[in-house]
């Protein structure tokens, strides 16, 4: 069956990365006897796939994936497949995970997929973030709002960002759907930002501090904790603002 | 401890930083124990994660009740900075708690060329280097594992130095230590508590040592619940140990004297505790481990039992020491559902002459064989590993390495296509020769760097006429230094100490190994790698390592060295001891 669910990442497990993530979540379900069920072929590999990857380092509330496992609940017309091993509601689903997790990730909202639905990647839109920015010296929050209007007017906003082939230039503007300040204190400032994420692409959050510390004339560290992923179907998932 | 936010603020300035966090699966976090036990080993968190030994160790000490026992692997050179900028000490994983708040530190010693990264650990957990200059509030630190067989070029460092099996030496120096704490001893008197146990070297007061041995493996420690890391590991799943021990002789191996004699477990709990092993880890892999799995008695029982109860989880079974010899065929048969991973042949040397001088019992026909068997069961993939420099080799040994790669490469061609897989991947993988303490070759002199490398050259030359095999030679400036660490005497642990000064880090990572680091270091001390590497000792005068007992006496060494020069060979001991205890003694 297609378990679609939401992992939280806190504390020292945001610094796994994410392939070692969907390594572990693989041994993590075995440990809890549902095993993920495999893809056909010359090489199978385990059907799990997350809506996106988290960078390494940062924390979210919901990181949604779909597990395909061995388990299935019974079909609509009350016959029992040979491979099944009876229901498996996503309260069972997610007691058993969570109790195989170590500290600091945890499942929650899980549900099977209804049939048809297209994979998450195809249905992600947007996310949204909670960057802590860590300066060196004290900002108030007034020269905050102010660099961050500043940010906003720019109609490009040009950073250098690390890719396998050097460094790179990169115009985050376009992806970049909202910043604001939440709060501004001694050590920093809190940001909520919004950032376009799509299967071919979206805002590195970061980038978004990365570009604001030359207006504020400062240096920092950045944290990166994503609240929520934004889809464009129904689900249990924050819902796309419609168009209109 | 170092609190949430600096460890975030160190994190974020490393690669990999999954290495410094803990809180794994299956971590233990003793809260409020009353003594203190750091486990270190000084490599990155994925070597050491690795080695079963120190995990089996890690569950001994935290299955003492009074005992917390913690995780510290050596920081990766960035971390180490990072470290240092920040100005905090070397942390341990469990509860980030600094190296020199425990009460007891110990060393894994598994590699000479691990060294400097046991300086780096002690300085950056703020512990003086030297163990006189250590003083009552620091932790006594102890170093154990294979290298312990020679401590002298480490043992200025170490307060005590543990010779032979941990599991259950262990458990009675935390004994000894808890109660010497409960007591208020002081470090002096600690340590002296610590001389009385068997197994037990001092640094300070040189003594003769017997070797500690685990009588009964079947009833030693299992790992029970070993930890599931984050990250990937180099040795990323269940690890059994089937055995300990070898009494093949090979006469270059180390492992093969210091580890007799064998000792066996059951097929029927290695069955079960596979079986609990990947319940509790998730793991879809289960290798079964020893020096040589495939002279383990009851493998034909075990294999297929494992493989069939494995098969319904879809965990598979990998057997990574086999040997090259009758049996294998059968083998690798059975193997037939497994995945085709690579695999490695160890004939070490070209000729059946220079094989019959190390007493490696393989023939020209056996490895042909294993090769044909290994074609036809649908490998593709072959690995052949040899030595250059092995006492007494000529330049015909070495053009037999090609000839025999040739000859592998033809039993392919030979084989029907309808058979075999597609593509052969045929690598020779070559390494330099260490003699090394405890072998019939602890007297023989390591070539000199450039005979290593006109042997190298006169190798690859040869080998261009053999179609479709990759060469590897491994890089000899490193066995130079691991000849002299093996073989060494105090004198080097200054070296070391200037080498860790001058920057030396990670030096088995070719990547970190710096030559100008070492080449400083003695030319500061006034002294060679080369003549700990390069000489020929005398048979009869003392070695730096004769005052430890290792169980197999110097007299059987010589002989067996005497043998190896005539290029006689020595049969298998099993059920035909050749006597290496000494005359009326024995082994069991
Ligand atoms: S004492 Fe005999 S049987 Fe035991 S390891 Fe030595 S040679 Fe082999």
């Amino acid at each position: 069956m297609r378990m679609i669910a939401a992992l939280r990442k806190e504390s020292a497990a945001a610094f796994t990365s994410h392939l070692d993530i969907q390594r572990l979540l693989q041994r993590a379900f075995r440990r809890a006897g549902l095993p993920l069920r495999y893809s056909s072929g010359f090489n199978p590999h385990p059907l799990l796939s997350f809506a996106t990857a988290l960078a390494t380092g940062h924390t979210s509330d919901g990181e949604w994936f779909e597990a395909e496992l061995e388990t299935q609940p019974p079909s609509p017309r009350g016959e029992v497949g040979a491979a099944d091993r009876g229901e498996l509601s996503p309260e069972e689903f997610l007691a058993r995970t969570n109790a195989q997790l170590p500290e600091g990730l945890s499942i929650w909202g899980a549900f099977a997929a209804p049939e048809g639905m297209p994979s998450l990647t195809k249905l992600l839109l947007s996310a949204k973030y909670v960057l802590r920015l860590h300066t060196d010296v004290s900002v108030t929050q007034a020269q905050a709002e102010n660099a961050l209007a500043k940010l906003l007017a720019q109609e490009e906003v040009l950073v250098s960002k690390k890719t396998k082939e050097g460094q790179k230039t990169v115009d985050i503007r376009p992806a970049l759907l909202d910043v604001s300040l939440l709060h501004a204190d001694e050590e920093g400032l809190t940001l909520s930002v919004t950032g376009a994420l799509t299967a071919s692409g979206g805002l590195r959050a970061e980038l978004v501090a990365q570009a604001l510390l030359p207006i504020l004339g400062c240096s920092g560290w950045t944290q990166v904790h994503r609240n929520s992923l934004v889809f464009t179907a129904p689900g249990p998932w924050p819902l796309a603002p419609s168009p209109s | 401890m170092i609190n949430e936010q600096q460890l975030d603020r160190l994190l974020a300035k490393v690669e990999k930083p999954a290495r410094y966090t803990g809180s794994e699966w299956n971590e233990y976090r003793k809260e409020g124990a009353f003594f203190h036990a750091a486990l270190c080993f000084p490599d990155a968190y994925e070597i050491g994660m690795s080695h079963l030994g120190s995990r089996i160790l890690y569950e001994v000490m935290n299955g003492q009740q009074d005992v917390a026992c913690e995780r510290v692997f050596c920081p990766w050179p960035d971390m180490e900075r990072a470290l240092r900028q920040e100005d905090l000490p070397l942390f341990s994983l469990e509860t980030r708690r600094p190296l020199r708040d425990f009460d007891l530190v110990g060393f894994s010693l598994l590699y000479e060329m691990c060294y400097t990264n046991v300086l780096t650990m002690l300085e950056l957990g703020r512990i003086p280097l030297l163990a006189g200059e250590r003083t009552e509030d620091d932790p006594i630190v102890i170093g154990g594992g294979p290298c312990c067989v020679n401590p002298e070029p480490i043992a200025p460092f170490l307060d005590a130095v543990v010779v032979g099996d941990g599991e259950e030496v262990m458990v009675e120096i935390l004994d000894a230590l808890t109660q010497a704490k409960r007591e208020g001893a002081s470090r002096a008197e600690r340590i002296a508590r610590l001389s009385r146990l068997e197994g037990l070297y001092i640094p300070s007061e040189p003594k003769r040592v017997r070797r500690r041995v685990v009588a009964d493996l079947e009833h030693a420690a299992y790992l029970e619940r070993p930890i599931v890391p984050f990250m990937g590991i180099v040795h990323d799943r269940v690890s059994l140990e089937v055995m300990r021990g070898c009494t093949r002789g090979c006469r270059f191996c180390q492992a093969g004297y210091i580890y007799r004699p064998v000792r066996e477990r059951s097929a029927e709990s290695l069955l079960e505790r596979g079986k609990q092993l990947v319940d509790c880890t998730g793991y879809d892999e289960i290798s079964l481990l020893s020096l040589s799995t495939g002279d383990y008695t009851e493998l034909r029982t075990l294999l297929p039992e494992l493989m069939d109860s494995m098969a319904k989880q879809r965990v598979s079974v990998a057997l990574p020491s086999l040997r090259i010899d009758a049996g294998l065929g059968e083998m690798l048969q059975k193997m037939q559902s497994v995945r085709k991973a690579g695999l490695t042949f160890a004939p070490e040397a070209g000729t059946q002459r220079l094989r019959d001088v190390i007493n490696k019992n393989v023939t020209e026909e056996d490895l042909l064989r294993a090769a044909r068997d290994a074609f036809a069961a649908g490998w593709t993939s072959v690995k052949l590993y040899f030595m250059l420099g092995l006492p007494t080799e000529t330049d015909a040994d070495i053009l037999g390495i090609a000839d025999l790669a040739g000859k592998v490469a033809r039993a392919w061609r030979e084989t029907p296509p309808a058979r075999r897989g597609k593509g052969l991947r045929l690598s020779v993988s070559v390494s330099t020769f260490v003699p090394k303490p405890f072998t019939p070759f602890q007297w023989c002199p390591q070539d000199s760097q450039e005979e290593i490398w006109r042997k190298q050259q006169l190798l690859r030359s040869a080998m261009k006429g053999v179609r479709g095999v990759t060469l590897h030679c491994h890089p000899s400036r490193l066995s130079l230094l691991e000849a002299a660490f093996s073989r060494g005497d105090r004198r080097l642990a200054e070296v070391l100490l200037a080498a860790y000064q001058n920057g030396a880090r990670f030096d088995s990572w070719t990547e970190h190994f710096s030559r100008d680091a070492w080449a400083k270091a003695f030319e500061t001390c006034g002294l060679t790698p080369e003549e700990f590497a390069l000489a020929e000792l005398p048979l009869d005068a003392p070695l730096p390592w004769s005052h430890i007992d290792i169980g197999v006496t110097a007299d059987y060494l010589k002989r067996e060295h005497e043998r190896a020069m005539a290029a006689r060979t020595t049969p298998d001991c099993r059920g035909n001891c050749q006597g290496c205890y000494g005359r009326g003694a024995s082994c069991v």
